[in-house]
């Protein structure tokens, strides 16, 4: 009798103790993989476009990408980037965003590098209400057209306007001629400094010309300013233009001199492995803004994304690739913040989150105006080779002061 | 500025001009060449410019020849790029009527240029080349300081520039270039080649815009379209100095630095590329065939 | 001329008429650009292919119109109806204007006075940054509010519809006539007592109105007009499409502008090596294939395609 009821007892025992770990194993087993997060990535990866550019952003945004989905995603999610070339054209630009939205449904879209093609695309950003963090555009319009959905991690006209402004009153230069290319970015960058200077009350006689890009000869111009040498050409002028613009500066002995200092507002100075050849020595002395340099001081982040790139390309990264890092970052901690793939909630997390980037703590602005939803704080340096053949890595570092490593070099007068 | 500043930077600005617009000189040159013997424009000299400039920087860099050497097969390449040219673009045209031809050479070569201009970007990328110069000093006189590389450059270009001339006035093949150049038909009747005379016009034409790609190659730098805004410049020197005319190519080509001068002086420097683009209008408006027009029959 | 077998054009007719709500977006975006390709290449084709008029200022003219148009609806605030209208007009004067000073010029000098012609009118868009915004591109308001593609692409069908019948009629005429002979010798023609004179202007005239009108149709559809749309690079592909589908032939422009840029776009990550093909491409075709595409298709229907 007792033994009847021992049998069934235990058996019971048995069959709860199945039913539980069978339950408990077939909850912790998806029944279905989770849907993918959707990320549209824009650049320009073939002519017209600067595909070097572009190449670099997306290799930035896919460390950011690839760091996340390491760790499982984000709540389970993979995120699947959608590459897309905008080829420098803002009808390509546009056809590409417009794609992504309608054809390939991405939740959110990154990148981007010529403000011409990204004034296309914010348009149908706008339009359809899908958020987008802009890699590296710097046309101050973009910003001041403050649509919803548009976000900006990267340097800005007005916003490198007033470092150079305050560099200028650093060195204590009074008279400044400025050259700038016949683009949106030459003339926009020249308006924002004549209202940086304004603004900041500088005592900075100012005047800017503007040259031709494609020209091959800026001796006349430079002759002009010959006759009386100002304390500082700062020249806004893309390579090819721009190296030969220095060269000739060099070539007619107006600057780098003792008297006048060469300033590239352009960072093309940073391109030094093809700078050296051209200009030579009109190249010592030469100062020049950089939105970063490697030898700058980085967050914990910045210096993992750093080791992170050597391993994958075995060389250093360039500004271009921390940029698509900070901006597919952004989005991903938005994403992961909203906990959502909506639209709406992930434009309002945006608006709200602080996160650490390459370079420092990275928050959108509330400002209207040019600052708007851009990263306002963002560093931007300006800095000085010293020797002939030096890469900008060893380039000193003028300013800001606390990124300082030394101090500005005058040619010796002649 | 004072009247004296003034004159001063007025001259300083004629010489950088003239400078220019005599290396500009020998492309125009070669081009004027061309179709004064074929009768037929070529819109791919800008490009066998570019590729002479690439010859250069490459067969310095990663060859290791000398500057002279590299010069030479640098005009080498455009020598065989003229000769292969003639045999493939070129002869075909030969027996097609003026307008015919014309249009052919327009869309043929303009389609070369495409090609070729963007094949060079795919291969070499769009990263800007530049050789080592050969004088790696800046010479001053007076008020003027120019790159030694600069002053090498004219110096070549000027002495190629009369030497050609000069052959082609008193040689016998310049007297054979000449009679293909003023009457193709009549010439080889004389038993004068036409096809001989036409390959060694493009060779000489190609020859001597590679070498005035490799001559610049340090002073302008190299890169892929290196050649868009030289062979524009060509173009208004020839229209100017008349299609067909060493002589006038010459002229050309300081007319045309000196009006970039004078309008960079006087209007806006920003405009510089226009003015030459303005006169070459004017002048066409004025002289169909340009400003030494018939006369372009005589080399 | 034979008259057009109307029976070949229903399916391309039915095609045109209900692909568009089939389509997706994205593909249905390509075909309105190729749509405005073709009228820019066929008008072309009009000036170069049956007239011999080898013109490089064609992309210059589309841009003309369209910063016409996007300027004075900007400033001015008229409807963009109208401004387009006034695009089409000022093309169409630059155009006769142009054709005026190029009366006496032949080949190679036409070419260069174009060329010409083009770069100053780019270099001054670009610089004159305070009037156009530059190389930023000018934001220009769109033509309906409604921003589907399907109208859009109906709107672009349509006036290539009525610029292709215009076209049709005009070549059937003697004006094509005339205009192939001063193609074919302009001395022999002018002997024969052609207006040459006349006809050339018109030409331009009439090319740089259709040139005009698609630029400004495009400015008001993508809504952003930029020196680029006027650039030399423009040109190289309207001259592409033109001689790849075939120069001088009807239907040749549409057909090179349809096959190029869906090409360019489904071989986007090929990139430079396109434009290489293209290169080519002209090279052998007007060489060996004068006619084109068009033309070869035409051969093997043994000429009853012929218009």
């Amino acid at each position: 009798m007792v033994r009847k009821t021992a049998i069934i007892a235990s058996g019971a025992a048995v069959a709860v103790v199945v039913a539980v770990a069978v339950l408990f194993l077939l909850q912790s087993t998806p029944t279905r993989p989770a849907e993918p997060i959707r990320i549209g990535l824009v650049v320009p990866l073939s002519s017209p476009g600067a595909y070097t550019q572009g190449e670099e952003i997306k290799q930035g945004a896919e460390i950011a990408v690839e760091e996340v989905n390491a760790k499982g995603g984000i709540r389970g999610r993979q995120i699947v980037l959608y590459v897309e070339d905008s080829q420098g054209l803002p009808e390509k630009g546009r056809a590409v965003v417009e794609k992504l939205i309608t054809r390939d449904s991405v939740h959110a879209i990154v990148g981007e590098y010529h403000s011409a093609v990204a004034m296309a695309e914010i348009e149908v950003i706008n339009r359809y209400g899908i958020p987008m963090v802009l890699a590296s555009t710097w046309a101050d319009a973009l910003r001041e057209k403050e649509y919803a959905p548009v976000f900006n991690v990267s340097p800005y006209n007005a916003g490198n306007a007033d470092h150079i402004v305050k560099f200028l009153m650093h060195i204590g230069a009074t008279t400044v001629i400025m050259l700038n290319e016949d683009t949106d970015y030459g003339v926009g960058l020249a308006k924002a400094m004549q209202d940086a200077i304004r603004r900041l009350n500088a005592p900075i006689r100012f005047s800017s010309e503007t040259v031709e890009r494609t020209s091959k000869d800026f001796t006349p111009v430079l002759l002009k300013y010959k006759t009386t040498p100002p304390d500082i050409l700062v020249t806004a002028v893309t390579p090819p233009g721009g190296f030969l613009l220095w060269k000739q500066a060099y070539e007619v002995g107006l600057a780098p001199t003792a008297k006048t200092l060469l300033y590239d507002a352009s960072g093309s100075f940073q391109r030094y492995t093809e700078m050296w050849p051209a200009v030579g020595k009109g190249g010592q002395y030469m100062a020049g803004f950089a939105p970063y340099a490697p030898h700058m001081k980085l967050t914990e982040t910045g210096k993992k994304v750093v080791e992170t790139f050597k391993q994958k390309y075995g060389r250093e990264p360039t500004y271009l690739v921390m940029q698509g890092y900070d901006a597919m970052k952004a989005m991903l901690t938005a994403i992961q913040t909203a906990d959502s793939t909506e639209p709406g909630k992930i434009i309002q997390a945006l608006r709200e989150i602080s996160f650490e980037g390459t370079r420092g703590t990275i928050k959108f602005s509330k400002e209207r105006g040019v600052y708007f939803q851009q990263w306002k704080e963002i560093p931007v340096l300006s800095l000085q080779y010293t020797q002939v053949d030096q890469s900008i890595a060893q380039a000193t570092i003028l300013f800001p002061v606390e990124y300082a490593t030394g101090r500005l070099a005058r040619p010796p007068s002649s | 500025m004072s009247p004296v500043e003034f004159l001063n930077y007025f001259f300083l600005q004629l010489v950088y001009g003239l400078s220019l617009g005599l290396l500009y000189g020998l492309m125009a040159v070669g081009l004027s060449l061309i179709f004064g013997v074929t009768k037929m424009i070529n819109f791919a000299h800008g490009e066998i410019y570019m590729l002479g400039g690439y010859t250069y920087f490459f067969t310095i860099t990663l060859v290791g020849l000398s500057p002279v050497l590299a010069m030479l097969s640098s005009a080498l390449v455009g020598i065989l790029i003229g000769v292969m040219m003639e045999r493939y673009v070129f002869r075909p045209a030969y027996n097609m009527q003026q307008q015919a031809r014309d249009e052919y050479a327009i869309i043929a070569t303009f389609g070369l240029s495409i090609l070729l201009q963007n094949l060079a970007l795919f291969w070499f990328g769009t990263a800007i080349r530049t050789p080592p110069p050969i004088f790696d000093a800046k010479l001053t006189f007076g008020l003027l300081e120019l790159f030694g590389d600069r002053v090498a450059a004219i110096v070549i270009s000027s002495t190629i520039l009369i030497t050609l001339y000069l052959y082609v006035a008193k040689s016998w093949t310049g007297a054979a270039l000449r009679a293909v150049s003023q009457n193709m038909n009549a010439a080889s009747i004389l038993g004068i080649s036409k096809t001989k005379m036409n390959a060694l016009s493009l060779a000489v034409g190609g020859g001597l815009a590679a070498l005035a790609g490799a001559l610049l190659s340090n002073v302008l730098l190299v890169y892929p379209d290196m050649g868009v805004i030289p062979t524009l410049k060509a173009f208004v020197i020839i229209v100017l100095g008349g299609m067909g005319s060493i002589f006038g190519s010459l002229v050309g080509g300081l007319l045309l630095g000196v009006v970039e001068a004078l309008g960079s002086t006087f209007v806006s420097v920003a405009y510089r590329d226009v003015y030459g683009f303005i006169v070459l209008i004017l002048v066409l408006l004025l002289k169909p065939n340009g400003l030494f027009g018939e006369l372009a029959r005589r080399i | 001329m034979r008259t057009i077998q109307i029976p070949y054009f229903i399916p391309f007719v039915a095609l045109a008429l209900i692909a568009p709500y089939y389509l997706p977006p994205y593909y249905l975006y390509i075909a309105i650009i190729s749509l405005y390709y073709s009228i820019l290449a066929s008008s072309w084709n009009l000036l170069a292919g049956y007239t011999g008029q080898i013109s490089f200022a064609h992309a210059a003219l589309s841009s003309i119109g369209a910063y016409t148009s996007a300027l004075l609806v900007i400033n001015l605030g008229i409807p963009t109806l109208g401004g387009i209208v006034m695009g089409g007009l000022s093309s169409f004067v630059v155009g006769y204007l142009l054709g005026k000073v190029c009366l006496r010029l032949r080949g190679p000098y036409l070419a260069l006075t174009t060329i010409s012609f083009s770069e100053i009118f780019r270099i001054i868009v670009t610089i004159e940054y305070e009037y156009t915004r530059g190389s930023l591109g000018l934001n220009v308001p769109p033509l309906f509010e409604a921003r589907d593609f399907i109208t859009y692409y109906f709107v672009f069908l349509g006036l290539f519809t009525v610029i292709m019948s215009i076209k049709y009629l005009m070549l059937r005429s003697r004006i094509g006539l005339f205009l192939r002979s001063i193609r074919e010798d302009e001395e022999a023609s002018n002997g024969m007592g052609v207006d040459t004179v006349k006809w050339k202007q018109f030409a331009f005239a009439v090319s740089g109105l259709f040139a005009g009108l698609a630029g400004s149709f495009l400015a008001h559809f993508i809504l952003v007009v930029s020196p680029e749309m006027g650039r030399l690079g423009e040109m190289a592909l309207i001259i592409s499409m033109t001689v790849i589908g075939g120069m001088g032939t009807f239907w040749g422009p549409v057909i090179g502008a349809f096959i190029v840029e869906f090409a360019s776009e489904l071989l986007r990550d090929v990139g430079r090596l396109q434009l290489v093909v293209f290169g080519a491409l002209i090279l052998v075709i007007i060489r060996y294939f004068r006619e084109g595409i068009w033309g070869y298709i035409d051969r093997i229907f043994r000429g009853r395609l012929h218009v």
